[in-house]
């Protein structure tokens, strides 16, 4: 480095410290413009040390002669200041000079070749500056501390001072002619937007450059990006949404939304490095939102318009990328929402419309088992959709679930009916549990258990459901058709986790029911071993009767004398025991014919043909006599036998016993459901149901009036409606006739003078 | 029902000053007119006047102690009020909590129906629609408000304020009514 230097010091020997302003400047003057235009070629450190001491002595010196020859008539001024000034005019002089060179030669440039001028003068500038601003470190540490203390504006430290020089006597030069600069780096972006590669490395040195001239007058310490703003992202944000809103608008006119998507999802990304790459990181966030608004918001509608068949087709990939770019403006998602809604409540009606136009058989008919599976293909085709599209996103799950409470409620095979959907639900749950189910596998049957609860879930008249659960249950457990105790008791705790203690409570106590009825016929058993003469096995069940949704049949029956149980009565005095005949199942051993059978029959069958025993022919009346069953009951039971051909009916009224019953297997199975029966089921269930539920509310209002004391008609009703919404929706209709109900019954009163608020009245 | 005690009687007489069937029967009728026809109260000198020349003009002595009279002319809703309450009690059987249907629909054509026209419709109503046996308090107070404060065309009834459900379903009946008949009345005219 110091060798090459001795030519400039041989032209200008170092002033002495007394020198004058222009030996001192002509000397400094060759250093600094050393430094500025060819410091590739070195400076000595020799050399730089002298710079610096004359700097240094002209300011130091200065003061010493103060107030002598050369202050005369600088009023008040120190003769530090004097100096400092003199020195900082000349600085400022020999920048606009210096710059004034630069401004000539980037005149006949354009585009690339300007930016590269301009990048390559800028690092020389600001290089040189730097190494000046040392140089003139005590002049900035005394008097331009002193002037910017005294609050003189436009006076800034070296480097500052350099910068600001450039921007006024270059920068703006350049800027001045239609945005030269500016353009240049739009048009180069807009270049390697279209596809072609730039140097970046020249865009961010260019970019750099605006935000270091960015000057807060008020703390220079600060970054300002106020020419960086002015002169760049401004003209750069609104390049960028013409250049989108062009590509855009052509871009759909010629290709498909799904590729608009793909299309659109690459430049936000694109624009997203972009800033990254020589933007400054301050112009994210607005041009991440100019491009949503341009490349999103613009296209919303036709976004919206082309979920539907992107949902029709499946297209998850279109789903998922229409979700992220819809997710990036507030109101984008809404109306994808409300669309997804609508497409979920639609798939599920048509789903179980199309089950009901492939069976021939009505709605009254439906098979549970397919319905069940319709609808829950139908929430899991959505529900993974969500999943995998949305993200599970809040909204999605919540349009899911109302779509789906929707149309699990009402749909073409419910019809008008609220209970049809617990009622088939309920129904293949209990096919599920029977013994005879398929799903041999545990996991399979947990499986399906959890899909029921699925569906469960959006059940609103969850009331009927518990229901029906609980006849098919009863008849699980009086039968013996029970899968298993395991799979019994997981699905009551699943029902007991989605519905609380009170929704299942019965159920088990149906279950400790049957280990009691267990008990008791163990005893029993036992004591009968001790009567040799008893030929029959018997079992029994006994039943609570609040617990079990059974009910004794109307008809008298006389038991036939083969069968005793007077044990528990013996047992347990006091208890009232009511036989339920229709709930029991018998075997009897055929003797009378070659092949022994076994017949499996219902109480009833078994008491008619136990009249056979002493008889080979009996007529109608006889029988009725003989067994008290009413004439519509038994003559369906003997129907049934006769089909059987274990009893002939030749004549009207007159039924013999078939000597030449013959079967394939030794055990007959008689004991079908009557018609009737089956039939009535379901609307008692109902009626039950209804029954409970004007206890329900009336039950609710007492309870909130009681802890109320008073309140008024609406709110009682909202209230009423939500604490009960969990099990049904309750109808408006129904709660006022509760409400008149307990005003009659005065559990509540009018408040005096007042026409809708109720008092608790104790 | 509607059982007086014969010290009841002789009370209420004894303070009305009443001793004969014809003064009993005026007085009634005066009440009749106060309270349910809504017609001018009697004014003391108007009354006594006439009644002096009548009587052949003794002194301006009236024909029963209208102390009470001019007690319900001064609050005729008070008045009012009390004597339907008192109805009330007093058709009612004395372990029961309502009145039978047609003892109180006999009981409103006499109390209500004079002012409140749509009483008839309400008495129309009630046997068609078949499924009310009784008039419980509730019932029975709220016909009152009802008649006072719902417009005659219904058009202010809230369907969701605290009706009982009677007067709901006869509100229902009540439009389903006018809209047959004609079918330019919209609904709602508020």
């Amino acid at each position: 480095m110091s060798s090459t230097t001795t030519s400039a010091n041989v032209s200008h020997p170092m002033p002495p410290a007394s020198a004058d302003l222009a030996t001192t400047w002509a000397f400094l003057e060759e250093g600094v413009d050393h430094i500025m235009t060819k410091l590739q070629t070195g400076v000595s450190y020799s050399k730089y040390m002298s710079l610096y001491t004359v700097a240094y002595n002209y300011c130091t010196s200065s003061r010493m002669h103060n107030t002598t020859t050369d202050t005369v008539g600088q009023g008040s001024r120190t003769g530090a200041n004097l100096m400092g000034s003199d020195l900082y005019n000349n600085l400022i002089r020999y920048f606009i000079t210096h710059l004034k060179l630069l401004k000539d030669q980037s005149d006949s440039l354009q585009d690339e070749a300007l930016l590269r001028y301009y990048a390559s003068e800028w690092d020389r500038y600001t290089t040189g500056a730097n190494y000046i601003n040392r140089l003139f470190t005590y002049l900035n540490r005394h008097w331009v501390k002193r002037e910017r203390d005294e609050g003189r504006k436009g006076v800034y430290p070296v480097y500052t001072l350099a910068l600001v020089q450039w921007k006024s006597n270059f920068f703006l030069h350049v800027q001045s002619k239609h945005t030269k600069l500016a353009g240049a780096i739009l048009r180069l972006i807009e270049r390697q937007r279209n596809g072609e590669t730039i140097d970046q490395g020249l865009v961010k040195k260019v970019v750099d450059s605006f935000v270091s001239l960015g000057l807060d007058e008020s703390d220079i310490n600060k970054a300002s990006l106020d020419v960086y703003r002015e002169h760049l992202e401004t003209p750069f944000l609104d390049a960028t949404e013409k250049y989108y809103e062009q590509e855009s608008e052509a871009f759909l006119a010629e290709s498909s939304v799904s590729d608009y998507l793909k299309k659109a999802e690459e430049r936000l990304k694109e624009e997203e490095d972009r800033v990254d790459r020589y933007l400054n990181t301050d112009t994210r966030k607005q041009l991440v939102s100019k491009c949503e608004h341009v490349l999103i918001r613009q296209h919303s509608d036709l976004m919206w318009e082309s979920f539907q068949s992107l949902l029709d087709f499946d297209k998850d990939e279109d789903l998922q990328r229409m979700y992220a770019l819809l997710s990036r403006i507030p109101e984008g998602l809404e109306p994808l929402r409300k669309k997804f809604e609508e497409h979920v409540k639609k798939a599920g009606l048509a789903a179980v419309a199309k089950l009901l136009g492939e069976g021939s058989e009505g709605a009254d008919s439906l098979d549970p088992k397919a319905y069940v599976d319709a609808l829950l293909e139908v929430h899991r085709k959505n529900s993974d959709t969500v999943t995998r599209s949305f993200r599970g996103e809040a909204g999605f799950v919540a349009s899911l679930d109302k779509a789906c409470r929707e149309f699990v409620n009402r749909n073409s095979a419910t019809g008008s009916s609220t209970t049809k959907s617990p009622e088939l639900l309920a129904k293949h749950a209990d096919m599920l549990l029977r013994k005879n189910n398929k799903m041999a596998e545990e996991e399979d049957l947990e499986g399906a258990l959890n899909r029921v609860m699925v569906l469960f879930k959006y059940i609103e008249d969850k009331d009927v459901f518990q229901t029906f659960y609980a006849t098919k249950l009863s008849k699980r457990l009086i039968h013996g058709v029970s899968a298993s105790d395991e799979s019994e008791a997981s699905m009551i705790s699943k029902l007991k986790e989605a519905c609380g203690f009170e929704y299942t409570n019965k159920l088990q106590r149906m279950f400790t029911d049957m280990s009691l009825s267990k008990d008791l016929t163990d005893q029993f058993k036992e004591r009968m071993a001790n009567h040799e003469d008893m030929d029959i096995n018997f079992s029994i069940m006994v039943l609570g009767t609040n617990f079990w949704p059974l009910s004794a049949p109307n008809n008298d029956f006389i038991i036939p004398p083969e069968i005793l149980a007077y044990y528990y009565q013996t047992k347990h005095s006091g208890r009232k025991l009511t036989w339920l005949w229709n709930y029991s199942k018998n075997e009897l051993r055929t003797n009378y014919l070659n092949q022994k059978y076994i017949l499996m029959t219902s109480s009833y069958q078994m008491s008619v043909l136990l009249q056979y025993n002493k008889h080979d022919t009996l007529s109608l009346e006889e029988l009725i006599t003989a067994t008290a069953i009413s004439k519509d009951i038994l003559s369906q039971v003997l129907t049934l036998l006769v089909k059987a051909k274990v009893l002939i009916n030749e004549e009207t009224d007159q039924y013999d016993l078939n000597p030449n019953f013959k079967s394939k297997k030794i055990r007959v199975n008689l004991n079908q459901p009557i018609k009737a029966e089956v039939k009535a089921e379901s609307s008692e269930v109902l009626k039950t149901v209804d029954e409970d539920r004007k206890y329900v509310i009336q039950a609710t209002i007492v309870r909130i009036m009681k802890a109320r004391k008073t309140m008024k008609n609406q709110p009682l009703i909202q209230e009423v409606i939500s604490q009960i919404s969990q099990r049904f929706a309750p109808k408006i209709p129904d709660i006022k006739k509760a409400i008149d109900t307990l005003l009659e019954k005065e559990y509540i009163e009018r408040v005096d003078g007042t026409r809708d608020t109720f008092a608790y009245v104790a | 029902m509607a059982k007086f005690t014969r010290v009841e009687w002789s009370h209420g007489m004894g303070l009305l000053e009443i001793s004969s069937l014809p003064v009993l029967a005026q007085a009634l009728r005066e009440l009749e007119d106060l309270l349910i026809r809504d017609k001018e109260a009697l004014t003391r000198s108007a009354s006594a006047s006439s009644q002096a020349r009548k009587r052949g003009g003794a002194s301006t002595k009236e024909p029963y102690n209208r102390t009470r009279y001019r007690e319900y002319a001064s609050d005729r809703k008070a008045a009012f009020a009390d004597l339907y309450q008192f109805c009330f009690t007093l058709a009612k059987p004395p372990q029961a909590r309502n009145i039978d249907l047609e003892t109180a629909m006999a009981l409103w054509s006499v109390l209500l129906a004079p002012r409140y026209s749509i009483i008839n419709d309400l008495i129309t109503f009630l046997p068609v629609k078949g499924t009310y046996k009784g008039a419980n308090k509730d019932i029975w107070n709220m016909v009152h408000e009802f008649c006072r404060v719902v417009d005659p065309s219904l058009s202010n009834y809230e369907a969701d304020g605290a009706w009982p459900s009677l007067l709901d379903d006869f509100v229902a009946w009540m439009k389903s009514k006018t809209d047959d008949g004609a079918e330019a009345v919209p609904a709602k005219e508020e």
